[in-house]
Protein backbone atom coordinates (compact mmCIF):
# COMPACT_ATOMS: atom_id res chain seq x y z
CA UNK A 1 0.00 0.00 0.00
CA UNK A 2 1.35 3.44 -0.88
CA UNK A 3 2.18 5.45 2.18
CA UNK A 4 0.87 9.00 2.37
CA UNK A 5 3.38 11.77 2.01
CA UNK A 6 3.87 14.03 5.02
CA UNK A 7 4.85 17.67 4.67
CA UNK A 8 6.97 19.52 7.18
CA UNK A 9 8.43 22.98 7.61
CA UNK A 10 11.64 23.92 9.45
CA UNK A 11 11.04 27.39 10.87
CA UNK A 12 13.93 29.77 11.40
CA UNK A 13 11.80 32.71 12.47
CA UNK A 14 12.26 34.43 15.75
CA UNK A 15 10.12 37.26 17.01
CA UNK A 16 7.52 38.27 19.48
CA UNK A 17 4.96 35.79 20.71
CA UNK A 18 2.30 37.08 18.35
CA UNK A 19 4.61 37.01 15.31
CA UNK A 20 5.66 33.45 16.09
CA UNK A 21 2.13 32.27 16.79
CA UNK A 22 0.84 33.87 13.58
CA UNK A 23 3.43 31.88 11.64
CA UNK A 24 2.38 28.69 13.46
CA UNK A 25 -1.26 29.33 12.54
CA UNK A 26 -0.26 29.94 8.92
CA UNK A 27 1.66 26.66 8.87
CA UNK A 28 -1.46 24.88 10.08
CA UNK A 29 -3.73 26.68 7.62
CA UNK A 30 -1.48 25.73 4.71
CA UNK A 31 -1.95 22.09 5.62
CA UNK A 32 1.52 21.17 6.86
CA UNK A 33 1.66 17.91 8.80
CA UNK A 34 4.71 18.82 10.88
CA UNK A 35 6.00 22.10 12.27
CA UNK A 36 9.65 21.87 13.25
CA UNK A 37 12.42 24.08 14.54
CA UNK A 38 16.19 23.75 14.23
CA UNK A 39 18.61 23.93 17.15
CA UNK A 40 21.33 26.56 17.27
CA UNK A 41 22.41 28.75 20.16
CA UNK A 42 21.75 31.81 18.00
CA UNK A 43 18.20 30.70 17.19
CA UNK A 44 15.11 30.26 19.31
CA UNK A 45 15.20 27.66 22.10
CA UNK A 46 13.46 24.66 20.53
CA UNK A 47 11.13 23.44 23.26
CA UNK A 48 9.81 26.86 24.28
CA UNK A 49 9.20 27.59 20.58
CA UNK A 50 7.27 24.37 20.09
CA UNK A 51 5.19 24.93 23.24
CA UNK A 52 4.26 28.37 22.02
CA UNK A 53 3.28 26.97 18.61
CA UNK A 54 1.29 24.22 20.34
CA UNK A 55 -0.83 26.81 22.13
CA UNK A 56 -2.36 28.09 18.88
CA UNK A 57 -2.54 24.98 16.70
CA UNK A 58 -4.09 21.54 17.00
CA UNK A 59 -3.22 19.55 13.93
CA UNK A 60 0.45 19.61 13.01
CA UNK A 61 2.96 17.42 14.79
CA UNK A 62 5.68 19.45 16.48
CA UNK A 63 9.28 18.50 15.97
CA UNK A 64 12.89 19.36 16.54
CA UNK A 65 14.92 19.23 13.32
CA UNK A 66 17.26 18.36 14.86
CA UNK A 67 18.58 18.81 18.39
CA UNK A 68 22.34 19.18 18.66
CA UNK A 69 22.68 16.36 21.16
CA UNK A 70 26.21 17.31 22.22
CA UNK A 71 24.79 20.41 23.90
CA UNK A 72 22.49 18.52 26.26
CA UNK A 73 22.50 16.36 29.33
CA UNK A 74 20.45 13.28 28.37
CA UNK A 75 18.42 13.21 31.60
CA UNK A 76 17.40 16.85 31.22
CA UNK A 77 16.66 16.33 27.55
CA UNK A 78 14.47 13.33 28.34
CA UNK A 79 12.66 15.39 30.95
CA UNK A 80 12.01 18.25 28.49
CA UNK A 81 10.91 15.87 25.73
CA UNK A 82 8.55 13.95 28.03
CA UNK A 83 7.05 17.21 29.26
CA UNK A 84 6.47 18.59 25.78
CA UNK A 85 5.04 15.25 24.65
CA UNK A 86 2.56 15.24 27.55
CA UNK A 87 1.66 18.91 27.33
CA UNK A 88 0.96 18.64 23.59
CA UNK A 89 -1.07 15.42 23.92
CA UNK A 90 1.51 13.44 22.01
CA UNK A 91 2.32 15.84 19.17
CA UNK A 92 6.07 15.80 19.70
CA UNK A 93 8.42 14.16 17.18
CA UNK A 94 11.84 14.23 18.79
CA UNK A 95 14.47 14.86 16.15
CA UNK A 96 18.07 14.26 17.24
CA UNK A 97 21.31 15.04 15.45
CA UNK A 98 24.99 15.30 16.19
CA UNK A 99 25.28 19.05 16.19
CA UNK A 100 27.65 20.36 13.57
CA UNK A 101 28.05 24.12 13.92
CA UNK A 102 31.32 25.01 15.63
CA UNK A 103 29.79 28.28 16.88
CA UNK A 104 27.20 26.37 18.92
CA UNK A 105 29.85 24.42 20.76
CA UNK A 106 31.92 27.54 21.27
CA UNK A 107 28.92 29.42 22.67
CA UNK A 108 28.18 26.53 25.01
CA UNK A 109 31.76 26.50 26.22
CA UNK A 110 32.37 23.04 24.79
CA UNK A 111 35.28 21.84 22.67
CA UNK A 112 34.22 21.03 19.12
CA UNK A 113 34.37 17.23 18.93
CA UNK A 114 35.63 15.31 15.92
CA UNK A 115 33.05 13.77 13.63
CA UNK A 116 33.49 10.49 15.51
CA UNK A 117 33.06 12.29 18.82
CA UNK A 118 29.86 13.94 17.64
CA UNK A 119 28.53 10.60 16.41
CA UNK A 120 29.37 9.08 19.78
CA UNK A 121 27.46 11.84 21.59
CA UNK A 122 24.46 11.15 19.36
CA UNK A 123 24.69 7.43 20.10
CA UNK A 124 24.93 8.00 23.84
CA UNK A 125 22.12 10.55 23.96
CA UNK A 126 19.84 8.51 21.71
CA UNK A 127 20.16 5.32 23.70
CA UNK A 128 19.81 7.10 27.03
CA UNK A 129 16.89 9.32 26.05
CA UNK A 130 14.92 6.58 24.29
CA UNK A 131 15.39 4.31 27.28
CA UNK A 132 14.24 6.99 29.74
CA UNK A 133 11.20 7.88 27.64
CA UNK A 134 10.26 4.23 27.28
CA UNK A 135 10.67 3.63 31.02
CA UNK A 136 8.35 6.57 31.68
CA UNK A 137 5.79 5.15 29.24
CA UNK A 138 6.06 7.92 26.63
CA UNK A 139 6.01 6.62 23.07
CA UNK A 140 7.63 9.65 21.52
CA UNK A 141 8.50 9.16 17.84
CA UNK A 142 12.23 9.63 17.36
CA UNK A 143 13.75 11.10 14.22
CA UNK A 144 17.48 10.86 13.66
CA UNK A 145 19.39 13.06 11.25
CA UNK A 146 21.98 10.77 9.72
CA UNK A 147 24.39 10.72 6.80
CA UNK A 148 27.50 8.75 7.66
CA UNK A 149 27.72 5.01 8.26
CA UNK A 150 27.85 5.32 12.02
CA UNK A 151 24.82 7.57 12.41
CA UNK A 152 22.84 5.57 9.87
CA UNK A 153 23.61 2.40 11.80
CA UNK A 154 22.35 4.09 14.96
CA UNK A 155 19.24 5.29 13.14
CA UNK A 156 18.62 1.80 11.75
CA UNK A 157 18.37 0.55 15.30
CA UNK A 158 16.51 3.36 17.10
CA UNK A 159 14.79 5.73 14.71
CA UNK A 160 11.13 5.83 13.75
CA UNK A 161 12.02 8.44 11.14
CA UNK A 162 15.38 9.02 9.45
CA UNK A 163 16.27 12.32 7.86
CA UNK A 164 18.85 11.32 5.30
CA UNK A 165 21.63 13.82 4.89
CA UNK A 166 22.52 14.17 1.26
CA UNK A 167 24.56 17.34 1.43
CA UNK A 168 28.09 16.40 0.40
CA UNK A 169 29.48 19.31 2.40
CA UNK A 170 29.29 17.27 5.58
CA UNK A 171 30.99 14.19 4.15
CA UNK A 172 34.73 14.68 4.56
CA UNK A 173 37.40 13.29 2.21
CA UNK A 174 37.88 9.56 2.66
CA UNK A 175 34.29 8.93 3.76
CA UNK A 176 31.86 7.14 1.45
CA UNK A 177 29.93 9.69 -0.53
CA UNK A 178 32.59 12.39 -0.50
CA UNK A 179 32.42 14.29 -3.75
CA UNK A 180 29.63 12.04 -4.89
CA UNK A 181 26.83 13.94 -6.51
CA UNK A 182 23.87 14.15 -4.15
CA UNK A 183 21.41 12.14 -6.27
CA UNK A 184 23.76 9.20 -6.24
CA UNK A 185 24.58 9.78 -2.61
CA UNK A 186 20.95 9.71 -1.56
CA UNK A 187 20.30 6.35 -3.19
CA UNK A 188 23.51 4.89 -1.80
CA UNK A 189 22.82 6.10 1.76
CA UNK A 190 19.28 4.75 1.72
CA UNK A 191 20.74 1.46 0.54
CA UNK A 192 23.14 1.47 3.47
CA UNK A 193 20.28 2.16 5.89
CA UNK A 194 18.18 -0.61 4.40
CA UNK A 195 21.04 -3.05 4.86
CA UNK A 196 21.73 -1.92 8.43
CA UNK A 197 18.07 -2.02 9.42
CA UNK A 198 17.19 -5.40 7.94
CA UNK A 199 13.62 -6.33 8.90
CA UNK A 200 13.21 -3.06 10.75
CA UNK A 201 13.56 -1.01 7.55
CA UNK A 202 9.84 -1.17 6.76
CA UNK A 203 9.05 0.48 10.08
CA UNK A 204 11.23 3.47 9.33
CA UNK A 205 9.85 6.58 7.65
CA UNK A 206 12.35 8.24 5.30
CA UNK A 207 12.59 12.01 5.42
CA UNK A 208 14.30 14.40 3.03
CA UNK A 209 14.97 18.03 3.82
CA UNK A 210 14.33 20.42 0.96
CA UNK A 211 16.19 23.69 0.85
CA UNK A 212 14.36 25.27 -2.06
CA UNK A 213 10.83 25.05 -3.43
CA UNK A 214 10.19 27.34 -6.33
CA UNK A 215 6.96 27.55 -8.33
CA UNK A 216 7.77 28.64 -11.91
CA UNK A 217 6.34 31.96 -12.89
CA UNK A 218 6.99 33.55 -9.52
CA UNK A 219 10.37 35.31 -10.01
CA UNK A 220 13.68 33.45 -10.27
CA UNK A 221 14.54 30.57 -7.95
CA UNK A 222 16.53 31.68 -4.92
CA UNK A 223 19.46 29.28 -4.80
CA UNK A 224 21.29 30.99 -1.95
CA UNK A 225 20.60 28.24 0.57
CA UNK A 226 21.26 25.51 -1.98
CA UNK A 227 24.62 26.99 -2.91
CA UNK A 228 25.59 27.15 0.77
CA UNK A 229 24.61 23.53 1.36
CA UNK A 230 26.14 22.08 -1.79
CA UNK A 231 29.25 24.17 -2.35
CA UNK A 232 30.96 23.93 -5.70
CA UNK A 233 27.97 22.64 -7.65
CA UNK A 234 26.99 24.78 -10.64
CA UNK A 235 23.41 26.06 -10.68
CA UNK A 236 22.29 23.59 -13.40
CA UNK A 237 23.34 20.75 -11.10
CA UNK A 238 21.69 22.36 -8.07
CA UNK A 239 18.39 22.54 -9.94
CA UNK A 240 18.50 18.77 -10.49
CA UNK A 241 18.96 17.90 -6.80
CA UNK A 242 16.14 16.19 -4.92
CA UNK A 243 16.45 18.86 -2.22
CA UNK A 244 15.86 21.64 -4.75
CA UNK A 245 12.36 21.45 -6.17
CA UNK A 246 11.07 23.69 -8.93
CA UNK A 247 8.42 23.70 -11.58
CA UNK A 248 4.66 24.06 -11.47
CA UNK A 249 2.81 22.83 -8.39
CA UNK A 250 1.85 19.71 -10.33
CA UNK A 251 5.46 19.14 -11.49
CA UNK A 252 6.75 19.34 -7.96
CA UNK A 253 3.98 17.12 -6.65
CA UNK A 254 4.88 14.56 -9.32
CA UNK A 255 8.55 14.86 -8.43
CA UNK A 256 7.77 14.08 -4.79
CA UNK A 257 5.61 11.13 -5.80
CA UNK A 258 8.51 9.95 -7.92
CA UNK A 259 10.87 10.18 -4.95
CA UNK A 260 8.38 8.13 -2.95
CA UNK A 261 8.24 5.57 -5.75
CA UNK A 262 11.96 5.24 -6.37
CA UNK A 263 13.53 6.07 -3.00
CA UNK A 264 10.73 5.34 -0.53
CA UNK A 265 10.81 8.88 0.87
CA UNK A 266 7.44 9.84 2.32
CA UNK A 267 8.24 12.86 4.50
CA UNK A 268 9.53 16.10 2.97
CA UNK A 269 10.53 18.93 5.28
CA UNK A 270 11.27 22.27 3.69
CA UNK A 271 13.50 24.92 5.24
CA UNK A 272 11.77 28.23 5.81
CA UNK A 273 13.80 30.31 3.40
CA UNK A 274 12.80 32.72 0.65
CA UNK A 275 9.23 31.92 -0.37
CA UNK A 276 9.42 28.26 0.57
CA UNK A 277 6.68 28.31 3.22
CA UNK A 278 3.96 29.54 0.86
CA UNK A 279 5.30 27.76 -2.22
CA UNK A 280 5.36 24.38 -0.53
CA UNK A 281 1.88 25.16 0.78
CA UNK A 282 0.70 25.27 -2.83
CA UNK A 283 2.34 21.89 -3.45
CA UNK A 284 0.58 20.44 -0.39
CA UNK A 285 -2.76 21.44 -1.95
CA UNK A 286 -1.98 19.08 -4.84
CA UNK A 287 -2.21 16.19 -2.41
CA UNK A 288 -5.37 17.11 -0.53
CA UNK B 1 13.40 53.48 51.74
CA UNK B 2 11.70 51.61 48.94
CA UNK B 3 8.46 50.07 50.01
CA UNK B 4 7.29 46.80 48.58
CA UNK B 5 3.66 45.72 48.41
CA UNK B 6 2.76 42.20 49.42
CA UNK B 7 3.20 39.63 46.65
CA UNK B 8 1.96 36.08 46.77
CA UNK B 9 3.17 33.09 44.83
CA UNK B 10 2.19 29.45 44.57
CA UNK B 11 4.50 26.62 43.52
CA UNK B 12 2.64 24.02 41.47
CA UNK B 13 3.97 20.60 42.30
CA UNK B 14 4.16 17.15 40.81
CA UNK B 15 3.36 16.02 37.31
CA UNK B 16 2.01 18.44 34.76
CA UNK B 17 -0.17 16.14 32.63
CA UNK B 18 -2.10 17.48 29.66
CA UNK B 19 -2.18 21.14 28.69
CA UNK B 20 -5.82 21.35 29.74
CA UNK B 21 -5.13 20.03 33.23
CA UNK B 22 -2.09 22.25 33.62
CA UNK B 23 -3.90 25.38 32.48
CA UNK B 24 -6.77 24.63 34.87
CA UNK B 25 -4.35 24.63 37.80
CA UNK B 26 -2.72 27.87 36.66
CA UNK B 27 -6.14 29.43 36.14
CA UNK B 28 -7.20 28.48 39.64
CA UNK B 29 -4.10 30.19 41.03
CA UNK B 30 -4.86 33.27 38.96
CA UNK B 31 -8.50 33.33 40.09
CA UNK B 32 -7.47 33.02 43.73
CA UNK B 33 -5.40 36.17 43.37
CA UNK B 34 -1.85 34.84 43.23
CA UNK B 35 0.63 37.23 41.67
CA UNK B 36 3.00 34.56 40.47
CA UNK B 37 2.99 30.84 39.72
CA UNK B 38 6.20 28.89 40.19
CA UNK B 39 7.59 25.57 39.14
CA UNK B 40 10.40 23.77 40.91
CA UNK B 41 13.33 21.97 39.26
CA UNK B 42 13.85 18.31 40.02
CA UNK B 43 14.88 15.15 38.22
CA UNK B 44 12.51 13.43 37.77
CA UNK B 45 10.15 16.36 37.69
CA UNK B 46 8.56 19.14 35.73
CA UNK B 47 10.59 20.62 32.85
CA UNK B 48 10.57 24.27 33.85
CA UNK B 49 10.67 26.23 30.59
CA UNK B 50 8.18 24.21 28.53
CA UNK B 51 5.79 24.26 31.51
CA UNK B 52 6.01 28.02 31.93
CA UNK B 53 5.37 28.62 28.23
CA UNK B 54 2.31 26.38 28.46
CA UNK B 55 1.18 28.19 31.63
CA UNK B 56 1.35 31.51 29.78
CA UNK B 57 -1.83 30.65 27.92
CA UNK B 58 -3.53 31.77 31.15
CA UNK B 59 -3.28 35.56 31.34
CA UNK B 60 -2.36 37.34 34.55
CA UNK B 61 0.14 35.83 36.92
CA UNK B 62 3.84 36.16 36.46
CA UNK B 63 5.61 32.87 35.91
CA UNK B 64 8.80 31.74 37.55
CA UNK B 65 11.20 29.06 38.65
CA UNK B 66 11.65 28.47 42.36
CA UNK B 67 14.32 27.63 42.04
CA UNK B 68 16.51 26.22 39.30
CA UNK B 69 19.26 23.82 40.25
CA UNK B 70 21.74 26.06 38.51
CA UNK B 71 24.51 23.44 38.40
CA UNK B 72 22.49 21.26 36.05
CA UNK B 73 22.70 23.77 33.20
CA UNK B 74 25.28 25.05 30.73
CA UNK B 75 25.08 28.84 31.09
CA UNK B 76 24.84 29.67 27.37
CA UNK B 77 22.13 27.10 26.71
CA UNK B 78 20.28 28.24 29.84
CA UNK B 79 20.59 31.84 28.65
CA UNK B 80 18.83 30.89 25.43
CA UNK B 81 16.01 29.16 27.30
CA UNK B 82 15.62 32.15 29.62
CA UNK B 83 15.64 34.77 26.86
CA UNK B 84 13.32 32.93 24.53
CA UNK B 85 10.91 31.78 27.21
CA UNK B 86 10.68 35.35 28.52
CA UNK B 87 10.07 36.68 25.01
CA UNK B 88 7.43 34.05 24.26
CA UNK B 89 5.60 34.76 27.52
CA UNK B 90 5.81 38.50 26.94
CA UNK B 91 8.09 39.42 29.81
CA UNK B 92 6.24 37.55 32.56
CA UNK B 93 9.26 35.51 33.63
CA UNK B 94 10.94 35.76 37.03
CA UNK B 95 14.01 33.58 37.17
CA UNK B 96 14.72 31.96 40.51
CA UNK B 97 18.16 30.40 40.85
CA UNK B 98 19.49 28.20 43.60
CA UNK B 99 22.78 26.48 44.32
CA UNK B 100 21.07 23.10 44.54
CA UNK B 101 20.30 21.23 47.71
CA UNK B 102 19.31 17.78 46.54
CA UNK B 103 22.08 15.34 45.58
CA UNK B 104 19.40 13.12 44.02
CA UNK B 105 18.74 15.66 41.27
CA UNK B 106 22.41 15.77 40.34
CA UNK B 107 22.75 12.00 40.55
CA UNK B 108 19.83 11.57 38.17
CA UNK B 109 21.63 13.86 35.71
CA UNK B 110 24.86 11.92 36.10
CA UNK B 111 26.52 15.03 37.49
CA UNK B 112 28.59 15.34 40.68
CA UNK B 113 26.89 17.20 43.51
CA UNK B 114 30.22 18.78 44.34
CA UNK B 115 31.09 20.94 47.32
CA UNK B 116 28.85 23.83 48.32
CA UNK B 117 31.58 26.27 47.27
CA UNK B 118 31.65 24.82 43.76
CA UNK B 119 27.91 25.08 43.46
CA UNK B 120 27.96 28.71 44.55
CA UNK B 121 30.75 29.41 42.02
CA UNK B 122 28.52 27.97 39.33
CA UNK B 123 25.62 30.23 40.30
CA UNK B 124 27.94 33.20 40.18
CA UNK B 125 29.28 32.28 36.73
CA UNK B 126 25.78 31.59 35.48
CA UNK B 127 24.52 35.00 36.57
CA UNK B 128 27.48 36.66 34.85
CA UNK B 129 26.73 34.79 31.63
CA UNK B 130 23.01 35.56 31.86
CA UNK B 131 23.73 39.28 32.23
CA UNK B 132 25.98 39.11 29.20
CA UNK B 133 23.61 37.16 26.97
CA UNK B 134 20.07 37.97 28.04
CA UNK B 135 18.71 41.40 27.27
CA UNK B 136 16.32 42.35 28.69
CA UNK B 137 17.08 40.13 31.65
CA UNK B 138 14.09 39.07 33.75
CA UNK B 139 14.03 39.77 37.49
CA UNK B 140 16.43 37.43 39.29
CA UNK B 141 15.53 35.69 42.50
CA UNK B 142 18.49 34.17 44.31
CA UNK B 143 17.67 31.52 46.89
CA UNK B 144 20.14 32.04 49.71
CA UNK B 145 20.84 30.58 53.11
CA UNK B 146 24.62 30.43 53.54
CA UNK B 147 26.88 33.46 53.66
CA UNK B 148 28.39 33.15 50.19
CA UNK B 149 24.98 32.92 48.55
CA UNK B 150 23.74 35.80 50.72
CA UNK B 151 26.69 37.92 49.56
CA UNK B 152 26.03 36.93 45.95
CA UNK B 153 22.36 37.76 46.37
CA UNK B 154 23.28 41.10 47.92
CA UNK B 155 25.26 41.97 44.79
CA UNK B 156 23.20 40.42 42.02
CA UNK B 157 19.63 39.63 43.01
CA UNK B 158 16.44 41.59 42.54
CA UNK B 159 14.68 39.23 44.93
CA UNK B 160 16.21 37.14 47.71
CA UNK B 161 14.45 33.88 48.51
CA UNK B 162 14.51 32.47 52.02
CA UNK B 163 13.43 29.02 53.12
CA UNK B 164 13.94 27.26 56.43
CA UNK B 165 14.12 23.49 56.23
CA UNK B 166 16.34 22.83 59.24
CA UNK B 167 15.02 22.77 62.82
CA UNK B 168 15.77 26.39 63.52
CA UNK B 169 13.22 28.96 64.50
CA UNK B 170 12.52 32.48 63.39
CA UNK B 171 15.92 33.70 64.57
CA UNK B 172 17.61 32.10 61.57
CA UNK B 173 15.60 34.34 59.25
CA UNK B 174 16.45 37.35 61.37
CA UNK B 175 20.14 36.48 61.18
CA UNK B 176 20.17 35.90 57.45
CA UNK B 177 18.35 39.13 56.70
CA UNK B 178 20.68 41.04 59.00
CA UNK B 179 23.67 39.54 57.23
CA UNK B 180 22.12 40.39 53.89
CA UNK B 181 21.46 43.95 54.98
CA UNK B 182 25.07 44.52 55.98
CA UNK B 183 26.42 42.82 52.83
CA UNK B 184 24.14 44.82 50.56
CA UNK B 185 24.56 48.26 52.11
CA UNK B 186 22.59 50.78 50.05
CA UNK B 187 21.48 48.07 47.69
CA UNK B 188 19.40 46.46 50.45
CA UNK B 189 16.56 48.88 49.76
CA UNK B 190 16.36 47.53 46.22
CA UNK B 191 15.97 43.91 47.28
CA UNK B 192 12.55 42.31 47.49
CA UNK B 193 12.54 39.65 50.23
CA UNK B 194 10.72 36.36 49.73
CA UNK B 195 9.86 33.62 52.20
CA UNK B 196 8.78 30.09 51.28
CA UNK B 197 5.70 29.20 53.29
CA UNK B 198 5.79 25.48 53.90
CA UNK B 199 2.46 24.98 55.63
CA UNK B 200 -0.73 26.92 56.30
CA UNK B 201 -2.77 25.30 59.04
CA UNK B 202 -5.99 26.98 60.18
CA UNK B 203 -6.88 25.91 63.69
CA UNK B 204 -7.85 27.27 67.06
CA UNK B 205 -6.47 24.18 68.79
CA UNK B 206 -3.84 21.59 67.90
CA UNK B 207 -2.54 21.91 64.36
CA UNK B 208 -2.70 18.93 61.99
CA UNK B 209 0.95 18.56 61.05
CA UNK B 210 0.60 15.45 58.87
CA UNK B 211 1.70 17.11 55.63
CA UNK B 212 4.32 19.23 57.37
CA UNK B 213 5.93 16.12 58.87
CA UNK B 214 6.23 14.64 55.37
CA UNK B 215 7.80 17.82 54.03
CA UNK B 216 10.33 18.10 56.85
CA UNK B 217 11.02 14.57 58.04
CA UNK B 218 13.05 13.93 61.15
CA UNK B 219 11.89 17.00 63.06
CA UNK B 220 9.80 17.09 66.22
CA UNK B 221 6.39 18.71 66.21
CA UNK B 222 7.78 21.45 68.41
CA UNK B 223 10.50 22.19 65.87
CA UNK B 224 7.97 22.19 63.03
CA UNK B 225 5.72 24.62 64.89
CA UNK B 226 8.67 26.94 65.45
CA UNK B 227 9.56 27.05 61.74
CA UNK B 228 8.89 30.59 60.46
CA UNK B 229 7.48 29.13 57.23
CA UNK B 230 4.91 27.01 59.07
CA UNK B 231 1.90 29.26 59.69
CA UNK B 232 -0.61 28.10 62.28
CA UNK B 233 -3.70 29.73 63.73
CA UNK B 234 -6.94 31.36 62.72
CA UNK B 235 -6.94 33.10 59.33
CA UNK B 236 -6.67 36.45 61.06
CA UNK B 237 -3.71 35.26 63.14
CA UNK B 238 -1.86 33.96 60.10
CA UNK B 239 -2.43 37.32 58.43
CA UNK B 240 -1.07 39.01 61.56
CA UNK B 241 2.05 36.85 61.39
CA UNK B 242 2.74 38.00 57.85
CA UNK B 243 2.17 41.62 58.84
CA UNK B 244 4.67 41.13 61.64
CA UNK B 245 7.19 39.61 59.20
CA UNK B 246 6.62 42.60 56.94
CA UNK B 247 7.20 45.04 59.78
CA UNK B 248 10.10 43.30 61.49
CA UNK B 249 12.02 41.71 58.58
CA UNK B 250 10.74 43.50 55.52
CA UNK B 251 9.55 40.16 54.14
CA UNK B 252 6.84 41.09 51.66
CA UNK B 253 6.69 38.25 49.11
CA UNK B 254 5.39 34.88 50.26
CA UNK B 255 5.35 31.68 48.20
CA UNK B 256 3.23 28.76 49.27
CA UNK B 257 3.15 25.21 47.90
CA UNK B 258 0.16 23.94 45.96
CA UNK B 259 -1.49 21.83 48.68
CA UNK B 260 -2.10 25.07 50.59
CA UNK B 261 -3.13 27.19 47.62
CA UNK B 262 -6.82 27.51 48.52
CA UNK B 263 -6.28 28.08 52.24
CA UNK B 264 -3.54 30.64 51.76
CA UNK B 265 -5.83 32.55 49.41
CA UNK B 266 -8.01 33.35 52.45
CA UNK B 267 -4.99 35.02 54.02
CA UNK B 268 -4.25 36.92 50.82
CA UNK B 269 -7.78 38.34 50.92
CA UNK B 270 -7.16 39.73 54.38
CA UNK B 271 -3.92 41.38 53.40
CA UNK B 272 -4.98 43.08 50.19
Amino acid sequence: MTKNIRFGIILFSKGTRSVWQDIARRVEDLGYDVLTVPDHVSMCAPFPALMSAAAVTTRPQLGTMVLATSLYNPALLARDAAQVYELTNGRLELGLGTGWMAEDFQAAGLPFPSRAGRAENLEHTTTEVTRMLRDAGHRVPVLIGAGGDRTLTLAAKHADIVSIKDAPGITPPGEPGHNQLPHGLLAERIGFLRQAAGDRFDQIELCLVLCSVHITGSAEPDLGMARALYPGLPDEELLRLPGVQHGSEQDIADSLRQLRETRGITYFAVMEYGGNLEAFGKVISQFR
Amino acid sequence: MASYPFRFGVALLGAVGSATDWRARVREAADLGYDIVHVADHLPGVAPFPSLVAAASVPGPRLGTLALNTGLYRPAVLARDVADTNRLIEGRLELGLGAGHSPADYGAAGLPFGRPGQRVDHVEQTITELRRLVDPIPPLLVAASGRRMLRLAAREADIVGFIVVTPEGEQVIADRIEFLRSAAGDRFDHLELNLSVLSVIFTDGDPDLTTTRQLLPGQSDEQLRANPGVLIGAVSQVAETLLRYHEKYRLTYFSVIEPYMKDFAKVIERLR
